[in-house]
């Protein structure tokens, strides 16, 4: 299939060598500066050109008046002007031949004025500049360091690369799940918050997403879409190679109101959204939290079948896990007699060999690693969800290295669930940083292997499923 | 329109007020059902409208007088006299069409009666749909065990109603109604019949 020009040019967006930023500050506390100070200080290997009429130099760079003041190629450029400003900055960035512009400046459809977007749309299109916003935050690329968004480092953490690519329509809650994911130690691909979707709106998005290479799970946050019936046939054609998570927030009546004056979005009923949802087999979550709860399982291979294997340090948390398999429809798998066998010459007499494997209140990692290794050479078992309690006596860390090895050799998806205080929250975000999902509890965990399981059902019925797939290219 | 769109539905005949139904209903067979048609009701039902297990030419005959007295001072296009579906363990469902301002026409489809109203146990897609979309309609409604077979019952065909859906998917994109919808649909283990149809467009 032919991709148009603008959907290309996000690249220019995404991963440019040179950048512009219009409306570079000296003042501190301007979004024009934090910007560029972003730019330096995340480490941005490409070039930075401050724009600005009344500067000489900006943290140590060099200020141009204007991009047709800047001698060598410009890729892209974040602009961040007054609204009354933004058409005659992109007609330069136009003439100047930049490929993408992320438009910061808000103050366009949001409150009303249609007619000044559409003029600036226009421009756009003209030059084919792939243009995210207005009225947005732009777009960050960990893996290149590109980093629009003028919230600073300090108070909005950046997550490490990994292969979640997300696209929210809210500046302010792309802006948390940011932060979120980068404190849970969650890898991301691409990040665009993209405002009002005056030229780029969520299906090129999607469209490009799907092409890209580095991405290997779309999240999307939801207000509304622009073409309903565009947007169903876009998802649908991507869901058969990469899970696409969605959230749609705006279902209640109240919510709708909501959401359209804040992006102007058509409503469309929330039964109209779930069932497109679900015709495009798109992941739906609920909740924020659910929301990287189902994208983080998809660092693991894609299971082959639901039958669960439970290993646990604290009996009471297998019960629970076992209920929670049963309501998500999974199953207990049954160990292989030969699994049986080599798990009781190992493990103490008092051990009761069975699924859930509950390996005893005084476990240590070396009973981990061979119940794991048991586990994952039966092949009556699809998934290893691994319980470790870590406020034991006979756990430490190491447990941490035989899991994340364990989740290495890629042949079955190993699942954490650790539930505990700040010593083991420390321990989770290492394993979730090695991509080990990781849950606080087993009911969210289920949950999230259930979704899992139907991706995996759908994504089989597409592709010549080798098993278990991978469905991450590379590592 | 249902023959157009291939929507089985039972065998009828169109009765006048001043004919005799009798010649009609040996011609159709027994049971029957007989319904007022007026364009000024649309709720049928709760006009008294429907008399349904006719298995007489002369309870039909006596229907018809009941149907005129109930319908005094509104309007009488004719009577609909219709074969009665009997399948065993049938169920009633009911297909709906209805239009997003985002999505376009949409199709539901739910358990039928009072299921509908109380538990409101309906599934919807985006027209149009395909077969697999059709099957998982049905087993998102939480009475699917119900259709299915549960405790001893024959199962519905589900291709059969999968049909419909289909059908009836492709009538919503085609003719683009402001409302429609089939209810009941009587599905059981051979057959899908669409008993009552509402199509409105302005």
């Amino acid at each position: 299939m032919k991709i148009p020009k603008k959907i290309k040019n996000l690249d220019a967006v995404f991963n440019p060598s040179s950048i512009a930023v219009i409306g570079a500050s000296r003042e501190p506390n301007k979004i024009g500066h934090v910007i560029v100070k972003n730019f330096i200080d995340g480490g941005f290997a490409g070039k930075v050109y401050p724009v600005n009429p009344n500067a000489e130099e900006i943290l140590g760079l060099r200020a141009y008046r204007s991009v047709l003041d800047i001698k060598e190629k410009v890729d892209s450029a974040v602009v961040a002007v007054p609204a009354v400003h933004v058409a005659s900055v992109l007609e330069d960035c136009g003439k100047k031949g930049i490929k993408g512009v992320v438009l910061i400046t808000g103050g366009f459809s949001e409150v009303g004025k249609r007619e000044e977007e559409e003029k600036i749309a226009a421009i756009a299109n003209r030059y084919d500049i792939a243009l995210i916003g207005p009225n947005c935050m732009g777009v960050i690329t960990p893996a290149t360091r590109v980093d629009s968004v003028f919230l600073p480092i300090y108070k909005l953490g950046r997550p490490r690369v990994g292969g979640i690519s997300f696209i929210s329509q809210s500046g302010a809650v792309g802006g948390c799940i940011v932060d979120l994911a980068a404190r849970a130690g969650i890898g991301m691909s691409k990040f665009v918050s993209y405002g009002n979707a005056a030229v780029i709106n969520e299906c090129d998005l999607l469209e490009y997403l799907a092409y890209d290479k580095e991405t290997e799970i779309i999240v999307a946050y939801l207000e509304g879409v622009k073409d309903g019936k565009r947007f169903l046939k876009v998802a649908k054609k991507i869901t058969r190679k990469k899970p696409i998570v969605v959230i749609k927030a705006g279902k209640s009546q109240a919510g709708a109101e909501a959401a359209k004056s804040h992006t102007g979005s058509l409503a469309g009923s929330a039964e109209a959204y779930s069932a497109a949802f679900k015709q495009a087999s798109l992941i739906e979550a609920q909740t924020l939290e659910q929301l990287f709860d189902f994208a983080k399982i998809f660092d693991q291979v894609l299971p082959c079948g639901n039958r669960v294997g439970i290993i646990t340090n604290g009996g009471g948390m297998g019960v629970l896990a076992t209920d929670s398999l049963e309501e998500e429809g999974l199953q207990l798998a049954n160990l292989s007699e030969e699994t049986k066998k080599s798990l009781s010459a190992a493990l103490p007499p008092y051990a009761n060999i069975r699924n859930p494997l509950d390996i005893i209140g005084d476990a240590d990692s070396h009973r981990y690693e061979v119940a794991i290794n048991a586990m994952m050479k039966d092949e009556n078992i699809d998934i290893i969800l691994l319980i470790i309690l870590f406020q034991t006596v006979g756990i430490d860390s190491s447990v941490v290295n035989i899991a994340i090895r364990a989740s290495d050799q890629r042949k079955k998806p190993i699942i954490a669930v650790c539930t505990g205080g700040e010593y083991t929250e420390m321990h989770k975000r290492i394993l979730e940083s090695y991509g080990v999902p990781s849950y606080s509890s087993p009911s969210s965990a289920m949950r999230a292997i259930s979704k899992f399981m139907q991706y995996a059902a759908h994504y089989s019925k597409y592709n010549q499923m080798a098993c278990p797939a991978q469905l991450k290219t590379k590592k | 329109m249902l023959s157009k769109y291939k929507i089985p539905f039972p065998k009828f005949a169109i009765v006048q007020p001043s004919e005799d139904p009798a010649p009609y209903a040996k011609k159709l067979g027994f049971p029957l059902v007989m319904k007022a048609l007026s364009p000024q009701v649309s709720h049928k039902t709760e006009r008294g409208g429907v008399i349904l297990g006719l298995v007489s030419a002369k309870q039909v005959q006596e229907a018809k007088s009941e149907l005129l007295r109930r319908y005094q001072g509104v309007e009488i296009e004719g009577l609909l006299l219709q074969r009665m579906v009997l399948g065993k363990d049938s169920v009633e469902l009911i297909v709906g069409g209805k239009r997003d301002e985002q999505f376009g026409q949409m199709i539901m489809l739910g358990m039928g009666g009072i299921f509908v109203e109380v538990m409101k146990d309906v599934s919807f897609r985006i027209c149009p749909i395909e077969k697999e979309d059709a099957l998982q309609m049905m087993r998102e409604l939480r009475a699917y065990p119900v259709l299915s077979g549960a405790r001893g019952r024959k199962p519905i065909d589900e291709k059969r109603l999968a049909s419909v859906l289909l059908n009836a998917s492709e009538l919503l994109v085609k003719e683009d109604p402001d409302e429609f919808d089939i209810n009941p649909l009587i599905a059981w283990h051979d057959g899908c019949m669409a008993v009552d149809v509402r199509i409105m467009k302005k």
